[in-house]
């Protein structure tokens, strides 16, 4: 063997080498890049997740917050509901407790309504109307016809 | 002649560690994909659980947005 075939076999030993080299760094390099790929995807649907869980505590903070609010409208209106009947019903007592004769007569007849004597009534406490009575207001308000005022009178009069 | 059988015995090694590698990185590669794949899948059954409560929250809140719109009107 001469020294030429020598430095030959040498070279290929040394090719053998430096290829299988070169072959596992591009090995490890796939292999990196193929876990690198899953771990992405991954995130990505961690990501999502996350995502979707700050939504829907969003959605259940807003969903609270309406239903706190609706609940507060609900309880003032109630309040208001009642306040309004016992309002009126005060109204309501106060008519029938201090209404003159004549107008509880026109009242049981049927010619005046409640509502009347209560917008009478208010125009009184409104307007400067003082020395003014009830029925007088009505009249002027047009709520009763002088005359059936007139009549009721007499009527309460007799008894 | 020898040195022919050095060589040969050398490519050989080097086929033979190559090959090994090569299976056991995909093997590694492999068992990490599976697991990758069952959390995945465990992250996605809460997605889809999420989607439906989001769905759910979203038509209470248009029930209630509703009953509230008709209360102030």
């Amino acid at each position: 063997m001469d020294a030429w075939d020598l430095l030959i076999y040498l070279m290929i030993f040394l090719a053998a080498v430096v290829g299988t080299a070169l072959a596992y760094a591009r090995m490890l390099d796939w292999k990196k890049r193929n876990i690198k790929l899953l771990e992405q995807r991954l995130a990505e649907t961690q990501k999502h997740y996350n995502e979707l869980t700050k939504e829907v505590g969003d959605l259940k903070l807003k969903k609270n917050r309406l239903r706190s609010e609706l609940q507060d409208r609900k309880k003032v209106q109630d309040m208001n509901s009642e306040t309004r009947q016992k309002e009126q019903e005060h109204d309501q007592e106060w008519a029938e407790d201090q209404l003159p004769e004549s107008l509880s007569y026109l009242l049981n007849k049927g010619i005046v309504e409640h509502k009347h004597i209560e917008k009478a009534r208010q125009y009184l406490e409104k307007g400067d109307n003082a020395g003014l009575a009830v029925e007088d207001a009505m009249v002027l308000l047009g709520f009763v016809q002088p005359e059936d005022l007139r009549k009721a009178k007499k009527k309460v009069q007799k008894d | 002649m020898y040195f022919i059988l050095w060589t040969l015995l050398l490519l050989v090694f080097c086929s033979w560690f190559l090959g090994y590698k090569y299976i056991q990185m995909h093997a590694e590669i492999r068992a990490r994909e599976h697991k990758i794949i069952a959390k995945e899948a465990r992250i996605k059954e809460m997605i889809k659980g999420l989607e439906e409560e989001k769905e759910k929250l979203e038509q209470e809140i248009q029930e209630v947005s509703s009953e509230l719109g008709q209360m102030k009107e």
